[in-house]
């Protein structure tokens, strides 16, 4: 699970710091759990917000938690874990499953199971709670019920996150004739008629304003082309969001295991971590279950050991290169130079066993890095050798497959992102646009194609003009002869007001493309106002 | 709760409806019909008639009633069908004030919605008598392809009629509701309207939770059963002309006479074969003889003369079709409406578009009035279900540089919405910019309907095409337009709400409102006289009947023939306050009669 991990990695515990404010006492406590392996989630119908939620499902969590943390609408989580729950990529109830089952490619560390949260309780789905801003809202003196005013002020917050599905309150698989029932039903409710010379203050807006949107919901899902492109759209969304959290994972991974390799390690009473060369998720659940007192600091741990060594004797000997006068002190002073001497063994066997566990590891994910390159999951890959670098940064000929892992999964996500800006700039969403091509520069940083589209897309929005300019100036440097680069360049001037710098950009446009009409046209423009 | 009445406000006539203990129902006027025809005149004393009594009369005053008005509401003077009307209309057609359209009739220029708005009143009349209560809440149909300045005129029109008209709705979509009210079906289904000077096809979709969607829309203002009527006179004055080499056109009188025998003639051919026109004394000859005008026609020559029209709507419903995206088998109902989905041809043609029969159980007549009675109920009473959503029939945006025609909301976007697009200045150093709203569907702007403009200023002085302006449409619920520019620059923001123009000016609908609220006044006391008149009139007729029998009997008596004195000075004194129309006084005599009366009734009696 994308977030499974994430649970016991030290590095979020400020989302920890959330959930534990936002967990009042009577919240609910259902626990949602996972149940599929990541692979079979991506075949799966699935909004990015329902992809969202799944990752924030690792067994431990409540509901409640997911809710505070994942900021979205509390209805849309509803529905998205209903929807999980739906598609038996959840459940709520049955026995705590284990661990959430690894990619295989990816070992997982173990989850945390220490939560004793988990009540069992399915209570009816609590009010949402409203937005301050909506609480002085649902104040407002109109002829309105409070129930309705609540309803459209809840629905009406979910109009920026939704996407069609949710906003209409389907699955994503629905046939015509239940999508069609889903937009009349909330029509009915929604559509500002209802309440025909009412006194509606901001609820008229603001019904006209779902209305408007659950419309457009109806009409692109009703669409036998329109949908198709809006589910590939979601789906190139839904991906590159999900390889994004993949390649983020690889950092928790790193600390994940080093954590293990720590805990191998230091447990004395531990098989020499992992004899199986095959990188496992059920290896590491071995290991955690011997590591039963895993909550305790590593140091009393060896303070212990160290001791009961003491007492034990024998064993130091063999392995150790302590100083010889050490043998011969007085029992007294022995007894303290023994302690010194058997702590320095220990932090050596310690080390011996840590880079062995280090070296066990680092094998482990390269095995997993190969498999999932074989496989054709180069994210995945990438993401293995990553941690596989920290782990063994001098392994011989890694850091190419890594790099070449790395250009493949960048490549994919830039043809995600690149079809995603497509359908953006088709649809007039150019801030997404924006966002989304400068990914693909990201992942393309020597490709002028996306900067020059990036560029266009954040004028186009409004944007930001100076990393506009950076972009198209990024564009024109790595192609100079382009002529579209130059006038995307200059429209950027434009926007921005530098007129001058625009006529520069569009003479030399002109010199490359002495015939383009366009070119010609803006010259004209910028030529008189100079 | 106040009722909502529904009007269907016709070309050739108008139907009123109302939604009572949930049945819709149309309102029967005075005669008994349940359309009127929207007629309208003004007589040499002129009086005001409207429906059947004004198109009784419209040969013998065929210069001063006025017919289709509809065809004319909103629209401008240079408009090619107002030009065509002035050369086909037996009333006089002027240019007003406002580049708009005015009727003269007696030597008195009447705005369009003037006229309609006497229509109007008299389809609240009929409500009012029949419901004994005032009406003032209306909801008014008009053709689904009227433009918004069309729909303003209408609306204009009801104000002036004294109408609070609560909504304006498409009539084939009005026909929908009437046909899908308290169905509870999910279908969709196709409304093919076509009436006496319009013709709309509106494909809608009915739901669950009684919700009506319209999905497409479209027509022609200007293709109606007046067009077809138009080739029965031409094929009759072409025929005239080969015989007797005269042009009936040229003489207004048997043009009207035409006409009225054309939608005679074709109304008739709906149920035979064929029918003979007959116009005697049509037109005098040059040597001072009258001509006579008899021919027959069939139902044959008719279809001939109509086929192009009935073509233009079959084409129509397959654009229409696509752009609803659907197939002819996803139309699982086609409702016809309007008078001429009598015509045989008619109704074979659309069965064989849609490969399947007409729906029969809607009225043709009546539907589209029952459905606006369905929606003003759905609107104002919350037991009510029913939500309607609808379409904008015509696109809108803005007029760009070089005249272009910049679209922003499309044709059938479903309503409410808003649609934003950015802009940029035109000109070097541009403070100003002017929005011209626009509706229509040519690229070229001047081929549109001007909707309105306003002047966003206060911009910064900068090079052309470098300040940029968001425009941002919205239609609301009620149909109404704001428009909203924004100079991204400077925050600067102007916002109109569109009003669509229907050529009056608000001080003229408000002229026009007091002349018609004085004309009520008089009307009322006219019908308020007529009763007291009549029943003053029937006692006075009872006692002169008696007046024998009690001279006789009382004669002897002093006292007698003073009563017989005060019974005549009272009968006179009641005859006297008849002729000066006084109502007051005739009320006042009528008691006195009633005593005289019953004194007269007693002493008869008493003798007998």
């Amino acid at each position: 699970m994308p977030g499974s991990g994430c649970t016991t990695d030290g590095s979020l515990e400020p989302e920890y710091d959330r959930f534990r404010r936002f967990s009042l006492p009577d919240a609910r406590v259902r626990t949602p759990k996972p149940v599929a392996d990541r692979r079979d989630v991506r075949g799966a119908p699935l909004s990015p917000t329902d992809g969202f939620v799944l990752s924030r499902v690792d067994g431990i969590v409540t509901e409640k938690d997911i809710l505070a943390a994942t900021g979205l609408p509390d209805d849309q989580v509803y529905a998205s874990l209903a929807k999980l729950e739906a598609l038996g990529l959840i459940t709520f109830d049955g026995p705590r499953s284990p661990t959430p089952a690894s990619s295989g490619a990816v070992p997982a560390a173990e989850p945390h199971v220490t939560s004793s949260t988990q009540l069992r309780a399915a209570p009816a789905r609590p009010e949402p709670p409203l937005t301050p801003e909506e609480e002085t809202a649902l104040g407002e003196e109109v002829d309105l019920d409070v129930e309705i005013r609540r309803r459209v002020l809840v629905m009406y917050r979910g109009l920026q996150s939704l996407d069609h599905y949710a906003l209409l309150g389907v699955a994503s698989t629905v046939d015509r004739k239940g999508l069609k029932r889903a937009y009349f039903d909330l029509a009915a409710k929604f559509h500002p008629d209802k309440y025909f010379r009412k006194k509606l203050g901001t609820f008229k807006p603001r019904m006209e304003a779902i209305f408007g949107r659950i419309t457009q919901a109806h009409d692109t899902l009703t669409s036998r082309e329109a949908r198709a492109e809006y589910d590939a759209y979601l789906d190139e969304q839904r991906r590159s969001r999900g390889i994004e959290e993949l390649l983020a994972d690889a950092l928790a991974e790193v600390s994940r295991a080093k954590e293990n390799i720590e805990r191998e390690a230091g447990a004395q009473e531990a098989p020499p971590a992992v004899s199986s060369s095959a990188p496992s998720a059920p290896s590491l659940r071995d290991t955690s279950s011997a590591s039963g007192v895993s909550g305790v600091d590593p140091a009393v741990r060896r303070e212990a050991l160290a001791r009961r060594l003491l007492a034990g004797r024998g064993g130091v000997a063999g392995s150790s290169s302590a100083p010889p006068n050490a043998r011969t002190s007085s029992s007294a002073s022995m007894s303290a130079i023994t302690t010194t001497d058997a702590m320095d063994v220990l932090r050596r066997r310690y080390e011996e066993r840590k880079s062995m566990a280090q070296a066990v590891q680092a094998r482990k994910y390269m095995a997993s890095a190969e498999s999932a390159m074989a496989a054709g999951d180069a994210v995945a890959a990438a993401n293995a050798f990553r941690v596989a670098m920290t782990l063994a940064p001098d392994e011989p000929g890694l850091v190419n497959r890594a790099t070449e892992a790395q250009t493949r999964a960048d490549s994919i996500l830039a043809e995600t992102y690149t079809r995603q800006a497509s359908y953006e700039e088709k649809n007039d969403q150019w801030a997404d646009a924006a966002r989304s091509w400068a990914r693909v520069c990201r992942a393309r940083p020597d490709d002028p194609i996306p900067h020059e589209r990036a560029a266009n897309a954040i004028v186009k929005a409004g944007g930001d003009l100076h990393e506009a300019d950076r972009l198209a100036q990024r564009a024109c440097t790595l192609d100079a002869e382009s002529a579209p680069f130059r006038t995307t360049l200059a429209s950027v001037y434009l926007a921005a007001g530098l007129t001058r710098n625009a006529r520069r950009e569009l003479e030399t446009a002109a010199q490359l493309a002495p015939h383009d009409g366009t070119i010609q046209a803006m010259l004209k423009r910028v030529g008189k106002s100079a | 709760m106040e009722k909502v009445i529904g009007i269907d406000l016709g070309t050739t006539n108008s139907c009123v409806a109302i939604v009572e203990n949930g049945v819709p129902t149309v309102i029967p006027n005075r005669g008994g019909y349940k359309t009127t025809p929207s007629m309208v005149a003004v007589t040499e004393a002129g009086k005001r008639l409207v429906g059947h009594i004004a198109k009784r009369q419209a040969i013998t005053n065929a210069e001063n009633t006025v017919y289709a008005a509809k065809r004319l509401i909103g629209r401008k003077w240079s408009s090619p069908q107002v030009k065509n009307a002035v050369a086909t209309s037996s009333y006089r057609i002027v240019e007003g004030p406002h580049a708009d359209v005015r009727i003269v009739l007696r030597e008195k220029e009447y705005g369009v919605p003037e006229i309609s708005a006497m229509v109007l009143q008299e389809m609240k009349l009929i409500a009012e008598d029949y419901l004994g209560e005032g009406v003032t809440k209306a909801v008014i149909t008009v053709p689904a392809y009227f433009n918004d300045n069309q729909r303003q005129a209408t609306k204009d029109a009801g104000e002036i009629a004294g109408l609070d008209v609560i909504r304006i709705i498409n009539e084939p979509t009005s026909a929908a509701l009437s046909y899908g009210f308290g169905k509870n079906v999910e279908k969709t289904i196709a409304v093919y309207d076509f009436g006496g000077g319009t013709f709309d096809i509106s494909i809608l979709e009915i739901g669950s939770s009684a919700v009506f969607k319209v999905i497409a829309t479209a027509g022609d203002t200007f293709l109606g059963g007046e067009d077809v009527d138009a080739r029965i006179i031409d094929w009759l004055v072409q025929g005239f002309k080969e015989e007797h080499a005269i042009d009936l056109r040229q003489d207004r009188m048997a043009l009207q006479r035409l006409k009225d025998a054309a939608e005679k003639a074709k109304c008739e051919l709906s149920s035979v074969r064929e029918t003979e026109v007959n116009l005697p004394f049509i037109i005098s000859s040059g040597r001072n003889e009258a001509l006579h005008l008899q021919r027959t026609i069939d139902r044959k020559t008719l279809e001939e003369l109509s086929a192009d029209l009935i073509e233009r709507t079959v084409d129509i419903c397959k654009q229409t079709l696509a752009d609803a995206h659907l197939e002819k088998e996803d139309i699982e109902e086609v409702v016809l409406v309007g008078g001429m989905t009598r015509m045989p041809r008619i109704q074979q043609a659309v069965a064989d578009f849609f490969e399947r029969e007409p729906c029969k159980g809607v009225h043709p007549d009546e539907s589209v009035a029952l459905g606006a009675g369905i929606q003003g109920s759905a609107l104002t009473d919350d037991k009510q279900e029913m939500v309607l959503l609808d379409v904008t029939p015509h696109a809108l945006g803005i007029m760009t540089q070089g005249g272009y025609f910049e679209e922003l909301i499309p044709q059938n976007t479903t309503v409410p919405t808003h649609r934003t697009k950015i802009f940029t200045t035109s000109r070097e150093s541009q403070t100003a910019v002017k929005i011209v709203v626009m509706q229509g569907e040519s690229e070229r702007a001047e081929d549109n309907e001007l909707l309105g403009e306003f002047i966003l200023t206060g911009l910064r002085r900068a090079p052309k095409g470098t300040v940029e302006i968001e425009v941002t449409f919205e239609i609301n619920a009620d149909g109404i337009v704001s428009v909203h520019a924004k100079d991204l620059e400077t925050g600067k923001e102007q916002s109109i709400e569109v009003t669509a123009s229907s050529g009056l000016t608000r001080d003229e609908i408000k002229d026009m409102l007091e002349g018609a609220k004085d004309y009520m006044v008089e009307r009322r006391s006219t019908e308020e006289f007529e009763a007291a008149k009549q029943e003053a009139e029937r006692i006075v007729g009872e006692i002169e009947r008696l007046f024998p029998q009690v001279e006789q009997i009382v004669a002897a008596s002093d006292f007698g023939r003073d009563a017989i004195e005060k019974a005549r000075a009272i009968v006179t004194k009641a005859r006297a306050a008849i002729a000066k129309r006084d109502v007051a006084a005739v009320k006042a005599e009528i008691e006195g009669l009633s005593r005289t009366h019953r004194m007269f009734k007693g002493v008869v009696a008493k003798t007998h």
